[in-house]
């Protein structure tokens, strides 16, 4: 399929030139160049979230398993890309400003999301019964999902010390956005995305398999 | 300079690793569809 | 013909008064939240001492006494129906929504007789600053206010898993963070002295986020409850 080839070679070509070209950021350096990864993953580790709330609405409304499959899937994939984003956030936390955790208000975001996603298997893990257990986990994952304006919107304000670090990326990702970096970085973003929705289809697809062959019935 | 084709290297093997595993998993669902 | 929402106002008076009776019979809840809050509180006293608590840290503990407090008592509300085994009955005599809204308001009366309690005594052991003591309490109602509205649901989420145990901490905790920085950092300001206006912003969040947390609760209630 073409679009497979397209992502391949898309994102071989990414990978080789976030190595090749220079830094995107001079100040920091060579660790700068985490960025075309790691905001890619936790941009990711966000959709998966908005997905996993848009398909539990899906079953709760419809009641069926399909819907708690993709709703599922999707917070798995979730878990893993925030799992992601905070390692490399972490790493690149280190290298430039000398600590793993500050507590800026990307990281205190991330770090909810990674509980509200453990959260969210905890319930799954506690549930017996399959129907409630997609019932009550979708309610949870619609209800997490509607903190998420405030963790966006409150919690820069509230930060009780002013750290820079937040300013810094951000006034740098505007200032060095040349025109090589810019490509670089969207198209990262934008195979990122359609390596997850592929990742996404095939957990599905396993997923409805696997109900269908072990438990013997239809979706 | 040498550490960054290192790194270069090493991401790329990785990437070169998952598409192939996503491929075979592709590949190995579809023939299960297909016996349903 | 009936008027609909008088109908809901007494179904839910008549699911809270009914859980109100049940509590101060046994006060078991009422019990368990007071001993794990006066607990934390007094652990806090002994080992901190009364020197060096600056307001930020002195808000802080307050409100993780508050969320002890919390933890250990709302899930009540819908577990002791489970082990009662009078779920079945409950659904019959009400809808979910004069349920869900009895039980917020039991959990409601019970955190608020808890800061009752909690509260002087916390500044008395921590000795901290009483001038602003109004606008301290205002933000304890809106504070507890939407310690309720957030756990509430969440309660009767986990009172149908089969392995309770700390599933109603690991859920409540990812949604009450927000909260708990606004109560937090509100507390602090106050503590050393702001005035209403100067914790506009945490007010504001306050109540918005208690209006957006029992909206939802609303809307996702009857998913939970229903078989």
């Amino acid at each position: 399929m073409w679009w497979k080839v397209i992502l391949f070679v898309g994102l071989a070509a990414v990978i080789v030139f976030s190595f090749i070209t220079p830094a995107p950021q001079q100040v920091i350096g060579e660790a700068s160049r985490i960025f075309y990864y790691h905001i890619p993953m936790a941009w990711i580790a966000v959709l998966a979230f908005a997905m996993a709330m848009v398909y539990s609405v899906r079953y709760l409304r419809s009641k069926k398993f399909i819907e708690d499959i993709r709703a599922r899937s999707a917070a798995a994939l979730g878990l893993l890309f925030s799992i992601l984003a905070t390692i490399s956030g972490s790493i690149f936390a280190k290298i430039s400003w000398g600590s793993f955790w500050n507590w800026d208000p990307r990281e205190t975001s991330i770090f909810i999301l990674l509980l509200i996603y453990g959260a969210y298997f905890a319930l799954r893990g506690a549930v017996a019964v399959e129907e409630k257990r997609a019932s009550l986990s979708a309610v949870y994952a619609v209800f997490a999902f509607v903190t998420v304006p405030f963790l966006v919107f409150v919690v820069p304000r509230m930060a009780p010390s002013l750290h820079p670090n937040d300013s810094v990326i951000d006034a740098d990702l505007q200032f060095t956005m040349g025109a090589s970096v810019r490509i670089i970085f969207f198209s990262s973003l934008a195979l990122f995305t359609v390596m997850y929705l592929w990742i996404f289809n095939l957990t599905c697809r396993v997923g409805a398999l696997y109900r269908k062959i072990i438990e013997e019935e239809d979706i | 300079m040498d550490g960054n084709y290192i790194a270069l290297f090493v991401t790329l093997v990785i990437w070169v690793g998952i598409f192939l595993f996503l491929n075979s998993l592709d590949k190995r669902v579809k023939k299960l569809e297909k016996h349903q | 013909m009936p008027n609909k929402s008088a109908g809901l106002t007494s179904r839910a008076l008549s699911v809270y008064s009914k859980d109100m009776r049940v509590e101060l019979r046994s006060k078991y809840a009422f019990n368990a939240i007071l001993m794990f809050g006066i607990t934390s509180l007094a652990v806090v006293s002994f080992t901190l001492g009364q020197t060096g608590l600056s307001p930020r840290l002195l808000a802080a503990l307050f409100w993780i006494i508050m969320f002890f407090a919390a933890m250990a008592g709302l899930a009540q509300a819908f577990i002791r129906e489970e082990e009662a085994g009078t779920v079945l009955a409950l659904k019959l005599s009400a809808d979910p929504t004069a349920v869900y809204l009895g039980k917020l308001f039991f959990n409601f009366s019970l955190m608020a007789l808890i800061s009752a309690v909690i509260t002087p005594v916390f500044f008395i052991f921590t000795d901290a600053p009483v001038d602003n003591i109004l606008l301290f309490v205002l933000v304890l109602i809106l504070g507890v206010i939407g310690l309720c509205a957030a756990t509430t649901i969440v309660a009767a989420i986990i009172s149908k898993a089969s392995v309770k145990g700390a599933l109603f901490a690991v859920l409540s905790f990812p949604i009450l963070f927000v909260l708990l920085l606004l109560l937090v950092n509100a507390s602090a300001k106050v503590l050393e002295g702001a005035t209403p206006g100067g914790i506009g912003t945490e007010l504001q969040g306050l109540i918005a986020y208690s209006g957006v947390m029992i909206t939802a609760s609303l809307m996702l209630f009857k998913f939970v409850w229903q078989e």
